[in-house]
């Protein structure tokens, strides 16, 4: 299999969030899911096991990412978020616009 | 009835706004907030931060001020910031779908907290003062 063969055939990328998201972190998190919303992924995977704090700086910028993307035909998911970043998502009706599943291979 | 008051002037520069959680986290701890409690008052007290960066226009020499009340049965806490001021009940809600992300803030401080009082003067700047309520139930 050449790599062109193993470009097209990527179907989900995955993406690491570890620590804080506020005011201060959040260009750093915004370039890291634009990168992969360049690639050709029909789903980009944010994996939030080790992602401690999100406020409304990081659903601001989720919300217009994930606009972004559906543009381009893909799909954001947060994976694993923990119980106070969860309670967010809900109250803010963000998750009812990005999907949200559980790896239970992926948490502690 | 007890009252202390602690006071903090943070420089408006986002790498503080983490000093504001970790403060409200060990004044909550101390009171003997429940752990789901602690996680939404270092929400609540980042977003007025936020909010009082964005209302200092990315000025770097101004500071706010960050007071906390520690009362019996609740935790008074008040931002003020020297900004640009606003309209409060001018504030939208959020649109998901539309272009309107601002106010989340606002409405995620509103939704956390037990009591919530802006004032705010164009021109003179915001000051929020939020009420969090010592549960008496044992919540996780």
């Amino acid at each position: 299999m050449d790599k062109k063969n193993i470009k097209v055939m990527e179907q989900a990328t995955l993406i690491n969030l570890k620590g804080e998201v506020d005011i201060y972190s959040i260009g750093k998190f915004r370039e890291s899911i634009e990168d992969k919303i360049r690639t050709q992924a029909s789903e980009i995977i944010l994996d939030c096991t080790d992602l401690s704090y999100m406020d409304s700086t990081g659903m601001g910028v989720l919300i217009e990412l994930r606009n972004k993307a559906k543009d381009m035909g893909q799909k954001i998911i947060m994976m694993n978020p923990r119980p106070n970043i969860k309670k967010l998502l809900n109250i803010t009706g963000v998750d009812k616009i990005i999907d949200i599943i559980e790896n239970p291979i992926n948490q502690q | 009835m007890r009252m202390d008051s602690i006071k903090l002037t943070l420089p408006t520069k986002p790498e503080y706004v983490s000093l504001a959680r970790l403060t409200i986290a060990s004044v909550a701890n101390n009171m003997g907030f429940s752990v789901g409690d602690v996680e939404d008052l270092k929400v609540a007290v980042s977003e007025a931060c936020t909010n009082a960066l964005n209302h200092s226009l990315n000025k770097s020499d101004t500071t706010y001020d960050l007071t906390y009340l520690v009362e019996n049965e609740k935790l008074v806490f008040i931002v003020t910031d020297k900004g640009v001021g606003f309209e409060p009940e001018a504030v939208n809600e959020p649109d998901l779908n539309g272009k309107q992300i601002s106010g989340f803030g606002l409405f995620i401080i509103k939704s956390l907290m037990d009591k919530v009082e802006i004032v705010s003067e164009r021109g003179a700047g915001t000051s929020i003062t939020m009420i969090k309520n010592l549960s008496t139930t044992n919540e996780i």
